[in-house]
């Protein structure tokens, strides 16, 4: 044990004294108080359309899913729509908006068309030659992030064959916010990215990296979900959580005959996009004739989510 | 500090000096891996990554080391990192004037989590397991019902302070984590607690016979665990800038366990270290590091994560006699070592009986 | 019962009569039992309908992957082990039938052998480090985990498994299918079946000389050893029936919920399968605990789910008060488990 203790005290002693002067990160500046959702240049063309899928086995005369935010028909006694904190109006009637908008751009190249676009000059930043380029990614733990993970892949080793991107390097945060801090950081302070690229896990957390990223002058494209700054040379997003669970949430008022009963099966409590996705289901199903019989956190596991729909139907 | 020291046993490496060389060895690997890439290891910005990676896991590692040494277990500590970040977060709000208001507040509540802990373990003799997966539960639903997902703002300075700034390549965060290190390896070979928790991990029974508080020692250990999985909160505040509830999704418990285990210290209880602890957490970090320069594929990290552990600790348990790392239960008072008899220590080894 | 033993752990070995009913005494099956009439009770008060046979039996059927997965992990805790790797069992599984079948239903049965002969395996590779290396089963089994799920990330090109189960195999997971039309029961189905045929076999199995000598080695692997048990063999069979367990409970498990596997599926059960040997009042540390309980531990935590559902609590708050349920059983029994044995504060080892 003192062996030890000596060990560690000396390879510490030596870390101090390896550096002769004392330097200080640059600190982030987070001198803004973070208003939020001020971010802007294009917005995806990702109309979340509600990807209905049929609803497996058991009970598909009585069941309609929406989306992965899912609901399903059945019967009981109601509950009540409280007022939500997760609600802001002026989001809500933005994105809903958003839905019908025409995108802007060429239909034959639907990745490039955006809707409500602002259009940002990023000519400064143009360069010749292969550019190294980095990539923090929030993880691969789910399909959708698994997908566009090995769709990029591919991208990328065809433009690194024409040329146009150099060395590309990656980080994978597996949904650890304060992993992706430090890849980011790591990514700055070793200087050999000509761009990054920003998947940021959650909202919030991943703010001062953004901005301290912006801060060191290369272009930062952020994109999927959002960080509370503007920094961001480019930034695409879908349109937002309203949306979807709007769209969702429509499409069961709109096929349901009235007084029918629903139960919504959410995946886990206090995620801002899936707290907004339900906050406008809510109000839907509220000033609708549908009766919400309950809300479930079912974690995204299918295994869970067959046992609470049985047991809801057994129910009756 | 030879391995012919005062004591006057034959030259034996201890498992902390065998994690030790491990990690040496696994940093020359590294080394040669990121030449070859063109890449200085030892760069300022590298060791400071490196260092930035280990010191969070760091904290709730060398807390988990203190109950595991009782023959206990804490698998709240994940829960008990969001509230204390939630915590010193909405305390603080953004003023500077509350920071050592904020700071107060959550290591309180993270002891007092530790209390209720230890306290279910002694008193109502709920195995650690259950009572800790439990208590990560209540804690799961609190958390769930008072906070969103990221709540409260914490102040610049010590938002800066604690969460970025570092002298040449070490971070204040780990060396704070250092300093706990040391300060709990004084704990566990100088004070009087330190030798009851190694008596009380290596046998409960014999302990309480010997006239052991054996309680109140677990009790303290459960403390000081959860208080040092609250500085980790402190520090996940400091870094993101206000208190985020899903940490508790990142898996500290089961990362804790690994490194605490990696870095030699017996599951069962009685032996280890937490400079073995400290070495275990650095080693998951490099090996991280090197995944990172490698271009190692996302999912294949894991299956050679799971490998090195395994074989890591079989290495280590295949030496599991190992006098040096359990001396200290009774050299404070000078008195004679049961290791001087090998076999009575097989005895009491993992592979042999509880 | 009547006649405390003090320090129990101390004594080599004790008359297989006196350990019995000091076990049947301490084991808490009468307070699992408790517990899971009144969450029975509840459930049928607020809602009569649950408590019709053949809504029960179906109740059951939902709860097999948990039984099953509560039987295998017993095994390995009366021994004195863990086995974390039973979520990512199922989940690799899974994920192997659905590639191998791709909805075709020929193979399905050769697949269902491989996957039988794949948990064999697995149960040697986690038994053989854990009773040869002498490494902590806690450790063996928890990167076992990180290697079957890298494993199957990497395998399936991250997290997308494509293909999908076979109607055949299926049947083995749905509640529809099984002896139909039985008096009062309705549908029998394969899955309950298979748990019937399994619960009496592992009955059998703990009380055959080589479940004696399982509870032997848990209570004290030295003592054991001296006796000329088969310590390193038995708890490497420990881990195969706990890996073959979750192999079947992966197959019903996925066979229910869908034909397509999320490869979510397996993830958080080996904690559950733990606690619910542990609320079947089953020591963590292994040699004391009924494997009936430990079943009723398992039932009682399914049932869990569908109580806080009945009763209409908030689902943030249910993580709270399962966590309180837990602790204040285990804790109850281990109270009335003392009483009796007056001993110190039990096995703490994890």
């Amino acid at each position: 044990m003192r062996r030890t203790r000596t060990i560690f005290a000396a390879v510490a002693a030596a870390g101090v004294l390896v550096t002769s002067a004392c330097s200080t990160d640059t600190p982030v500046a987070s001198s803004t108080s973070a208003a939020a959702g001020t971010t802007a240049a294009a917005s995806e063309a990702e109309t979340t359309a509600a990807a209905t899928q049929p609803a497996s086995a058991a009970s598909v005369d009585k069941t309609t899913e929406a989306a992965s935010e899912t609901a399903t028909e059945t019967s009981d006694s109601a509950t009540a729509v409280g007022d939500s904190e997760w609600f802001i109006k002026a989001d809500y009637d933005r994105q809903l908006a958003q839905r019908d908008a025409a995108p802007e751009g060429d239909a034959a190249t639907p990745w490039l068309q955006a809707i409500d676009p602002e259009w940002i000059d990023t000519a400064e930043f143009k360069q010749d030659g292969p550019q190294n380029l980095c990539f923090s990614n929030a993880s691969t733990g789910n399909p959708w992030r698994a997908t566009g993970y090995v769709t990029m892949q591919s991208q990328i080793a065809v433009l690194q064959k024409q040329g146009v991107i150099g060395d590309y390097k990656y980080s994978d945060a597996a949904d650890n916010d304060e992993q992706q801090i430090t890849d980011i950081q790591k990514f700055i302070s070793d200087g050999t990215c000509d761009a990054l690229i920003v998947s940021p896990a959650t909202t919030a957390t991943l703010t001062p990296a953004v901005e301290k990223a912006c801060a060191s002058g290369i272009p930062v494209i952020v994109f999927d979900r959002g960080v509370n700054t503007d920094c961001a040379t480019t930034f695409i997003h879908p349109i937002g959580g309203y949306a979807y669970g709007a769209d969702g949430a429509n499409f069961l008022v709109d096929n349901l005959e009235a007084g029918k009963r629903v139960l919504a099966l959410r995946i886990a409590p206090g995620v801002d996009v899936l707290e907004n996705r339900w906050a406008a289901a809510e109000r839907i199903f509220a000033d609708s004739d549908l009766t919400v019989v309950g809300a479930e956190f079912t974690g995204g596991d299918g295994a869970e989510i067959k046992s609470i729909v049985a047991s809801y139907l057994e129910k009756g | 500090m030879s391995g012919a020291d005062t004591f006057g046993t034959k030259f034996r490496l201890s498992t902390t000096q065998v994690v030790a060389l491990a990690l040496v060895a696994l940093i020359i690997v590294a080394t040669i891996l990121y030449a070859a890439r063109g890449q200085n290891f030892f760069s300022t910005n590298n060791l400071a990554d490196l260092l930035t990676r280990s010191s969070l896991l760091g904290f709730v590692a060398i807390g988990q080391t203190m109950v595991i040494l009782g023959r206990s277990l804490d698998l709240s500590v994940g829960y008990v990192v969001a509230l204390s970040s939630l915590v010193a977060a909405t305390v603080m709000n953004g003023l500077e004037g509350r920071v050592g208001l904020g700071i107060a507040a959550a290591l309180a509540v993270a002891a007092f989590i530790g209390l209720l802990n230890g306290l279910i373990i002694t008193i109502l003799r709920v195995n650690p397991f259950i009572a800790t997966v439990g208590m990560g539960l209540i804690l799961k639903g609190f958390i769930d019902i008072t906070y969103a997902a990221q709540e409260g703002k914490v102040p610049q300075g010590f938002s800066r302070g604690f969460g970025y700034t570092r002298i040449g390549p070490l971070p204040i965060s780990t060396l704070t984590m250092l300093i706990i290190g040391v300060i709990a390896m004084v704990v566990l070979t100088k004070t009087r607690f330190g030798a009851h928790l190694f008596a009380v991990g290596g046998s409960d029974d014999v302990a309480r016979l010997s006239g052991i508080r054996t309680n109140r020692t677990l009790i303290w250990a459960h403390v000081m665990c959860s208080v040092a999985a609250g500085v980790a909160g402190l520090l996940i505040a400091a870094r993101f800038g206000l208190g985020s509830a899903q940490v508790y999704n990142t898996g500290y418990d089961l990362d804790s366990v690994a490194a605490v285990v990696l870095g030699g210290t017996l599951l069962m209880g009685g032996r280890g270290s937490v400079g073995g602890t400290v070495a275990g957490v650095m080693i998951l970090a490099v090996l991280e590091s090197a995944f990172n320069v490698l271009d190692v594929n996302p999912f294949l990290k894991n299956v050679i994560r799971g490998a090195i552990i395994i074989v890591a600790v079989a290495i280590y348990a295949q030496r599991q006699i190992d006098p040096l790392s359990r001396r200290s239960r009774f050299t404070p008072d000078g008195r004679r070592r049961a290791t001087d008899f090998p076999e009575a220590v097989g005895a009491l080894s993992p592979g042999g009986a509880k | 019962m009547s006649t405390p033993v003090i320090t129990p752990d101390l004594v080599a070995a004790k008359p297989e009569f006196g350990r019995r009913l000091q076990r049947f005494f301490a084991s808490g099956t009468g307070i699992v039992l408790a517990l899971l009439i009144i969450i029975l009770a509840i459930i049928i008060i607020s809602n009569p309908s649950a408590g019709a046979p053949d809504t029960l039996v179906n109740s059951l059927h939902k709860a097999t992957p948990l039984l099953l997965l509560a039987i295998g992990q017993y095994f390995v805790i009366i021994v004195g082990e863990f086995d974390l790797s039973v979520g990512a069992i199922i989940t690799t599984q899974a994920a192997i039938a659905a590639t191998l079948l791709n909805k075709q239903d020929e193979g399905t049965y050769g697949v269902i052998a491989l996957m039988l002969v794949l948990g064999l395996v697995v149960g040697v590779v986690n038994g053989a480090i854990v009773a040869l290396l002498k490494v902590p089963s806690f450790i063996t089994t928890l990167a076992m985990m990180l290697i079957l799920i890298g494993a199957t990330n990497l395998w399936t090109g991250g997290g997308i498994v494509k293909g999908a189960l076979s109607d055949e195999f299926r049947k083995f997971g749905r509640p529809k299918f099984g002896i139909e039309n039985v008096p009062f029961l309705g549908t029998i189905s394969w899955a309950v079946l298979i748990f019937i045929v399994i619960a009496v076999l592992a009955a059998l199995l703990i009380r055959s000389s080589f479940g004696r000598v399982l509870v032997a080695t848990g209570d004290n692997t030295k003592a054991a050893g001296f006796a000329g048990a088969r310590v390193t063999s038995v708890r490497i069979i420990a881990f195969m029936v706990s890996a073959v367990l979750a192999t079947i409970a992966g197959i019903i498990l996925a066979g229910n919920t869908s034909s397509t596997v999320d490869l979510s599926i397996g993830s958080g059960l080996e904690f559950e399968a733990i606690t619910a040997v542990v609320l079947g009042g089953v020591l963590l540390g292994g040699g004391k605990g009924s494997l009936f309980a430990a079943m009723l531990g398992a039932l009682t935590l399914y049932f869990i789910g569908p109580l806080f559902r009945e009763l209409g609590i908030s689902p943030e708050l249910r993580p709270s008060v399962q966590g309180i349920i837990l602790i204040v059983a285990v804790a109850y029994a281990a109270r009335s488990g003392s009483l009796r044995r007056r001993k110190g504060p039990g096995k703490t080892q994890p």
